[in-house]
């Protein structure tokens, strides 16, 4: 939606270009932290204290040191010359709140689901979701300090992901790895829509 | 100005913002209009975003 301050005045502005990608993955993955490595803007948080009566439902096994959580949803923007908004939203990590993804996967270029290599798992949710709807999504392993490393046909196999499906590690907190892994993204995407049946990432 | 944008600038979470807006396009001061939006993007538009984050 757009907000008009109706009666012009701003007549003849131009409306920008939008795009958006999706940013998802279990809790506690990452993804506050990918969106913030290159937006432009802080991301939108609201990050809420973990607290004792959410403790049954928001395991923080092998993330012990995390005290809160992002509730609602990440939001960065990235402006390109041209009148071009790339949006990135980081969707809420856990899934009593995934209500809100319905709205937000309509019109996406695709999706980033985001993998913890200590806790592979807990994208399966998210893998389902976007194959469900028919969204177009890529791994991302990020490469945490202390988790064990594997190749990218290791977590294929464990995510037993179709073989077009792009795995790519990175570095959440670096802004070159999370620009390779957007690129990335758009990249299978175009490829996959032009060679529908041979998807395959140059 | 899209509504995530606005709850940015302000701090506030995107549903408070949108209860505000809500409340302000109910009594008239507000005007809320639907970007057009592609349901799926083409392939200029890929490109375009392609080009821009090669670019950054």
């Amino acid at each position: 939606m757009v907000l008009n301050h109706s009666d012009d005045g701003m007549a003849g502005s131009s409306v920008p270009t939008t795009a958006k990608i999706l940013i998802a993955g279990g809790f506690g993955v990452g993804k506050t932290t990918l969106v913030g490595a290159i937006s432009e803007i802080r991301p939108l948080r609201t990050e809420e204290p973990l607290t004792e009566s959410s403790r049954a439902v928001d395991s923080t096994r092998g993330v012990s040191a995390k005290t809160t959580t992002t509730v609602a949803m990440d939001f960065g923007r990235i402006s390109f010359q041209s009148e071009l908004v790339l949006y990135l939203f980081g969707t809420p990590g856990q899934e009593r709140f995934w209500f809100m993804w319905d709205d937000l996967a309509i019109g996406a270029i695709g999706a980033v689901v985001m993998a913890d290599t200590r806790r592979v798992a807990d994208c399966f949710p998210a893998i389902d979701y976007f194959e469900r709807n028919g969204t177009a999504f890529i791994i991302a392993v990020n490469s945490f300090d202390d988790a064990p490393r594997f190749g990218a046909d290791d977590i294929r196999i464990a995510l037993t992901l179709p073989p077009e499906v792009p795995v790519v590690m990175c570095d959440a907190r670096d802004r070159d790895s999370v620009k390779n892994v957007l690129v990335c993204l758009v990249r299978y995407v175009m490829n996959s829509r032009s060679q529908p049946t041979h998807a395959s990432l140059s | 100005v899209p509504i995530v944008d606005l709850a940015s600038e302000i701090e506030l979470p995107i549903g408070v913002v949108r209860v505000l807006l809500g409340d302000l396009t109910g009594d008239g001061l507000l005007r809320i209009v639907s970007a057009q939006r592609q349901p799926v993007p083409d392939q200029s538009l890929l490109r375009m975003v392609l080009d821009g984050l090669e670019s950054l």
